[in-house]
């Protein structure tokens, strides 16, 4: 026995439409999100080209620190891009430069901690990269959030007679997700 | 007739609207006008804007002094007021043929089950939406309807869809937006406790408002798409039908929060704040208002055509 003179295509098929629905929507979105995340605009700062993320806040750089820019929006520490162009002795390589850092980073945050280090080629351009984490707790007095755990990245280069190191940190919660975008920003640099 | 049966308790049916097939019981059930249910929601718009001047009021006056605990918990008690009140509002409404109790509350908790499950994980560790969806005004528009408001519908859509809404006692095309109201407040409910939790409680004040708002758009976005789906029950509807009810629900859910953070903004000044957050009261209840008058009205619009077919 039927509960219906005739089922209609709706009947059948609508909870398969409304999933289809939805789909192609939350796809869109997606497509959205990915479009406006890959926003970026260029630069010239140092020497040193490339495409920095689109509606990033550049602040004051620092003595050496050629671009230094900052996500807006969010909650907890700011993703960053930082790039520094510091002279160095002739015979220098990328991993002579990482060990000073290390160890002025070390006397700075007390909380770092050095996660990995290894050789790398990016752009086909030898370098060397640091990874490692600290606790911000002092980075703004003024505000009232917890401390966070932060990870960062440095990408140590030589080129001539100074080296180029690029960093990115950014939280606990957001490093690996963020991670990609950091990648076409470091292959869209040119020194 | 003789070899069909009744679309909602498969007893052998005498009458049909359109193409369902209804015994006497159920199509006096599906003709009937449920004037309990209209006046439920405008008698929760109606309580909920007094319970927040009250609440806005007392928090002006007495200027409690609450610690960060006291805050959450009383920010967690507020969340849960407005589904309460509707509630109340409901069940006083509907004597006459009230919905089973356990079926609302199925609804509500699933639909908090799925919000906190699903939406919340969503929304802040896959698509991260406070990084991106502002930065421009268009973007805030498109990704509030793509994604906050189709994934939001879907899943009150599918709180209701796939659990009361085969049970014999979804017997009436109105029980579509009745199930559907409690779905919507279930999610706002998690909405509001989480922005609760999620900020160490919030000042009384305009902590109320927000959470008036939010109940009262998510129940009226909801109440949207229960229409469809109570008319897609009980009338033979095209593939297009219920795709286009929570298409409707979205779109409307997108700008709705898109206009509410345009008209809240205020410019700072030296002496007040950023925003006006009664600006967003008044939308949230004119929609909620305007959307159960629409719903009434088409309701009462289709059982008259139903009866004169």
């Amino acid at each position: 026995m039927d509960t219906n003179i005739k089922p209609s295509l709706g009947d059948r098929y609508s909870d398969w439409a409304v999933i289809v629905v939805t789909l192609v929507a939350v796809l869109l979105g997606w497509l959205l999100m990915s479009n406006v995340q890959s926003r970026a605009v260029p630069f010239d700062a140092g020497g040193v080209k490339g495409l920095m993320p689109a509606g990033w806040v550049t602040d004051q750089a620092n003595t050496g620190v050629v671009l230094h820019t900052t996500e807006l929006g969010g909650s907890g520490f700011s993703t960053a891009y930082q790039l520094e162009v510091v002279p160095i002795a002739g015979d220098a390589s990328p991993t002579d430069v990482a060990s000073l850092y290390s160890i002025n980073r070390a006397q700075d945050l007390n909380t770092v901690r050095v996660l990995d280090q290894q050789d790398v080629t990016v752009n086909g351009q030898n370098g060397y990269k640091v990874t490692y984490a600290f606790v911000d707790a002092d980075s703004d007095l003024t505000r009232a959030d917890v401390p966070v755990v932060v990870r960062g990245v440095d990408y140590f280069f030589v080129a001539g007679d100074h080296a180029v190191v690029v960093t990115y940190q950014a939280g606990e919660d957001n490093y690996e997700a963020d991670f990609g975008r950091f990648r076409r920003f470091l292959e869209s640099l040119n020194f | 007739m003789a070899d069909q049966v009744c679309c909602v308790c498969s007893k052998p049916s005498t009458k049909t609207i359109g193409q369902r097939a209804f015994c006497d019981e159920h199509f006096e059930t599906a003709t009937h006008q449920r004037k309990g249910v209209w006046r439920s929601v405008w008698g929760q718009v109606i309580a909920l804007v007094v319970f927040v001047v009250l609440v806005y009021a007392a928090e002006a006056f007495f200027k409690p002094a609450l610690g960060q605990t006291a805050l959450m918990l009383a920010g967690v008690v507020l969340a849960v007021v407005p589904a309460l009140i509707w509630l109340a509002f409901f069940y006083q409404q509907d004597r006459l043929e009230p919905e089973p109790k356990a079926f609302i509350a199925s609804v509500f908790i699933l639909a908090m089950l799925v919000a906190a499950a699903i939406w919340l994980p969503l929304a802040e560790s896959v698509f991260r939406l406070s990084k991106w969806m502002y930065a421009d005004t268009l973007t805030t528009i498109l990704g509030g309807i793509l994604i906050v408001g189709f994934i939001q519908e879907f899943l009150k859509y599918a709180a209701v869809r796939y659990s009361v809404y085969r049970s014999a006692e979804f017997d009436e095309a109105t029980d579509g937006i009745v199930y559907a109201t409690a779905a919507g407040l279930g999610f706002a409910t998690v909405l509001n406790i989480h922005f609760v939790v999620a900020n160490g409680g919030v000042d009384l004040g305009t902590g109320v408002i927000r959470i008036a708002i939010v109940s009262l758009a998510q129940a009226s976005f909801a109440g949207i798409t229960g229409y469809f789906l109570g008319r897609a029950k009980f009338e033979s509807e095209p593939l297009w039908w219920m795709p286009a009810g929570l298409t409707l629900a979205a779109v409307l859910n997108g700008l709705f929060f898109w206009l509410r953070t345009e008209i809240t903004q205020s410019t700072v000044t030296l002496t007040s704040g950023g925003s006006n957050p009664w600006y967003g009261l008044v939308l949230a209840a004119v929609l909620a208002g305007g959307t159960a008058a629409a719903l009434a009205w088409l309701i009462r619009h289709n059982i008259k055509s139903a009866l004169a077919a």
